[in-house]
């Protein structure tokens, strides 16, 4: 009996397999991933490899006892086939699983606000990365522990969490939290809550969406600090104002009157010169007209005139100030205070006061407008010094919070508790028949300090001595 | 002559057909996944007409049987050889 | 003129005019105002509060307020030292001094001011410059009649 035609294919069929039979050896040597679908592909190819040397040996005649192996092997083809299928399938599926999860798990980790989870006691259990990098923690630092060890209201966040969690309130609305940095800072968050639910309705933990709401806090402050700036601003303004107008009015009633007197007296000029009598009585009227009512009249029209001039001068001055660019700078106050007091030296010698200069650290600013500030306040000691004692003028400092406050000390007549505020008002002179100024120049150092961002403090007793503190900031 | 046994292969084979057919779009994402399947669909051809070769067409019907043997198992090989090659290997 | 006012005295020409005013021109003003009107009562001036004061609760080492003169005081309310309005507030509490007629002087008739000296009790005030009728309106006001009454009647001073 010769081989039926047919063997050649099994032949065929079974070189293939073995062919693929050593394929898989070799990739099962370097695969360490798709060991399962390696192990099924190799039973499918080894059976099937089986089952080609069966048919070769039954179709080439040589024996025909190995239908009962032949049909088990046969039988097993379409199992491996299934188990191949399967194989791959599974790992498709988790891979693609695992993707999903990836890109949710991407999504949560890196959104633009803070998530966390919490289980039924208020410990975190999830949290992501945007918020663990809002607080500075790392995530080994915050799983598990309750979440309101990290905010600043712990009580509050504490029962509120509780309530949520009994189903006792719900969740939703938004909250505004302050949260406790890893740092020690403080950062403000907006917090909205929702419940997780598992699928018996039980309440299994709550999920948070945390919002950094750090800007729009500090932009409501900056808000109200500025309305708060403007308001004293425009009170300040209303103030100079009414000041101003009511020190303009006064010499102006002195023209207005004092121009009416000088036209009664040119009256009088003109009916004693009217008159044809030529008596020692009209003489003696046109003497005091001429001699005294108007020149005395003309005197306080002219005084009164210069007044509002310098008035206005003095106002002009002021706004100046508000306009002039500012040069700051880090300024030695050693070298600028020696500049003030050699500036002043003929004042200070003639008052016959001693000012002692100690040393003093530098500040930040504008250089003539500092100088302007020293040498106002240290002409105004120079002013009200006592005359039964020697002036005593003394300059030092003190840092205080991040500023240096610079004192000028005096021993002068010092000024009562209820001037102390006026004297910075615009044109507020304390004894303006004794002492000549505008009463511009505590108006001006205040201007001054308020644009450098510093201030100007008095504490005085009369008899004693005034001491003017100057804030501003340092270096 | 059909023998119990042939029936029983092509039940199973009918079986993973189905199972290849409903899942036929996550099946793509495996390695050369159209050799693998035309190699099935081949194997499948020789398990029907081993049955129909009890039934008609005795000679015909064989040599379909074993060529599809043949080809079916180079088709396997072939995607044994793509599906598991390494980086290194595939270009 | 009404002369149904309840407290209507005549000032004898014994009464002392005070003046408390700062600015030495608006003082010349009111007392050549107040004479040329033939007003020949005595003026005292006080350059700012703290003197005023000083008089009138008998203190310090200027003048002196004499327990039986009559007063009128023209009170400006800008000085120095202390103001006008203190002044007012500090004669007003006083139990003895409150009886004095007093009339403000201001520069404009700003309401915020005006209302405080309604409430400190005086309800009369004069705007410079200072016009002979308003001062004798003020004065009419109080209830006060200066000797020389029939003055407001030849008006042809201002």
């Amino acid at each position: 009996m010769h081989p039926h035609p047919v063997v050649i294919f099994d032949i065929i069929t079974f070189l293939a397999c073995l062919t693929a039979l050593v394929f898989l050896c070799k990739s099962s040597i370097h695969a360490k991933q798709h060991r399962t679908q390696l192990l099924f592909s190799g039973l499918l190819v080894f059976t099937l490899l089986c089952y080609s040397f069966c048919l070769i040996l039954e179709w080439s005649r040589v024996t025909s006892r190995l239908d009962i192996l032949e049909n088990f092997i046969g039988v097993l083809a379409p199992m491996w086939w299934a188990f191949v299928f399967y194989a791959f399938l599974k790992e498709i599926t988790e891979k693609n699983l695992r993707e999903s999860e990836a890109r949710l798990y991407e999504l949560f980790d890196e959104a633009p606000i803070g998530y966390h989870e919490l289980d039924t006691e208020g410990r975190i259990t999830h949290i992501n990365k945007t918020e663990l990098k809002m607080l500075g923690y790392k995530y080994e630092e915050m799983l598990g522990r309750p979440v309101w060890e990290f905010v600043i209201e712990e009580e509050t966040s504490r029962q509120a969490v509780i309530d949520k969690l009994s189903g006792a309130i719900p969740p939703g609305q938004a909250l505004e939290r302050t949260l406790r940095q890893k740092n020690g800072n403080t950062l403000p968050v907006l917090c909205e809550d929702r419940l997780l639910h598992d699928d018996f309705g039980n309440i299994t933990g709550i999920r948070s969406t945390i919002q950094n709401i750090s800007k729009r806090k500090q932009a409501e402050y900056d808000r109200e600090q500025l309305m708060e700036t403007l308001a004293s601003k425009n009170k300040e303004l209303e103030s100079i104002l009414y000041v101003t107008s009511h020190d303009l009015r006064a010499p102006l009633v002195n023209i207005q009157g004092f121009s009416h007197e000088l036209s009664l007296s040119c009256e009088q000029v003109r009916s004693a010169l009217r008159d044809r009598k030529k008596s020692a009585d009209t003489d003696e009227k046109l003497q005091t007209a001429l001699n005294k009512d108007i020149p005395e009249a003309l005197g306080f029209i002219t005084n009164s005139a210069s007044r509002m001039e310098s008035l206005l001068s003095g106002l002009l001055r002021l706004s100046r100030l508000g306009t002039a660019a500012l040069n700051i700078e880090s300024l030695d106050m050693n070298t600028l205070l020696a500049d003030v007091t050699k500036s002043t030296e003929y004042q200070i010698k003639q008052a016959g006061a001693t000012v002692k200069v100690e040393p003093l650290p530098p500040c930040r600013g504008d250089s003539s407008q500092i100088n302007q500030v020293f040498t106002n306040i240290l002409n105004n000691a120079l002013k009200y010094l006592d005359d039964t004692r020697p002036g005593m003028i003394r300059v030092y400092a003190k840092a205080e919070y991040g500023r240096n406050v610079y004192c000028v000390e005096d021993n002068g007549v010092g000024i009562a508790p209820d001037h102390k505020e006026k004297i910075f008002e615009i044109f507020y002179r304390l004894e303006p028949d004794k002492k000549h100024g505008e009463g511009l120049g505590l108006t001006i150092v205040k201007h001054i300090l308020e644009r450098h961002n510093g201030n100007i403090r008095v504490e005085s007793k009369p008899g004693v001595g005034s001491k003017f503190f100057i804030s501003l900031p340092s270096v | 002559m059909i023998h119990e046994n042939e029936v029983i292969m092509l039940l199973l084979g009918v079986g993973v057909l189905i199972f290849i057919l409903t899942s036929r779009l996550r099946l793509k994402q495996i390695p050369a996944s159209n050799i693998l399947t035309a190699a099935f669909y081949i194997a499948f051809a020789s398990w029907v007409s081993t049955v129909l070769e009890g039934l008609f067409l005795e000679g015909l019907f064989n040599y379909v049987e074993h060529i599809c043997y043949a080809v079916g198992s180079i088709l396997l090989a072939v995607w044994c050889r793509k599906a598991f090659a390494t980086k290194k290997e595939t270009a | 003129m009404k002369w149904g006012q309840v407290e209507r005295k005549r000032m004898n020409k014994e009464g002392v005019i005070l003046i408390a005013e700062d600015d030495e021109g608006h003082f010349e003003l009111i007392k050549r105002t107040l004479q040329r009107a033939g007003v020949c009562n005595e003026i005292l001036r006080f350059a700012d509060g703290q003197e005023t004061l000083d008089f009138l609760f008998i203190k310090g080492d200027g003048l002196k307020r004499e327990p039986n003169r009559e007063y009128l005081l023209l009170l400006d309310i800008r000085m120095p030292k202390i103001d006008g309005i203190e002044v007012l507030e500090k004669i007003k509490q006083d139990p003895n001094l409150k009886k004095i007629p007093v009339v403000m002087l201001t520069t404009t008739d700003d309401p915020v001011t005006i209302e405080r000296c309604h409430d400190l009790g005086c309800s009369v005030y004069i705007v410079k410059p200072v016009e002979y009728e308003d001062f004798t309106d003020a004065v009419h006001k109080i209830g006060l009649f200066l000797s020389v009454v029939e003055i407001p009647q030849v008006s042809g001073f201002k």
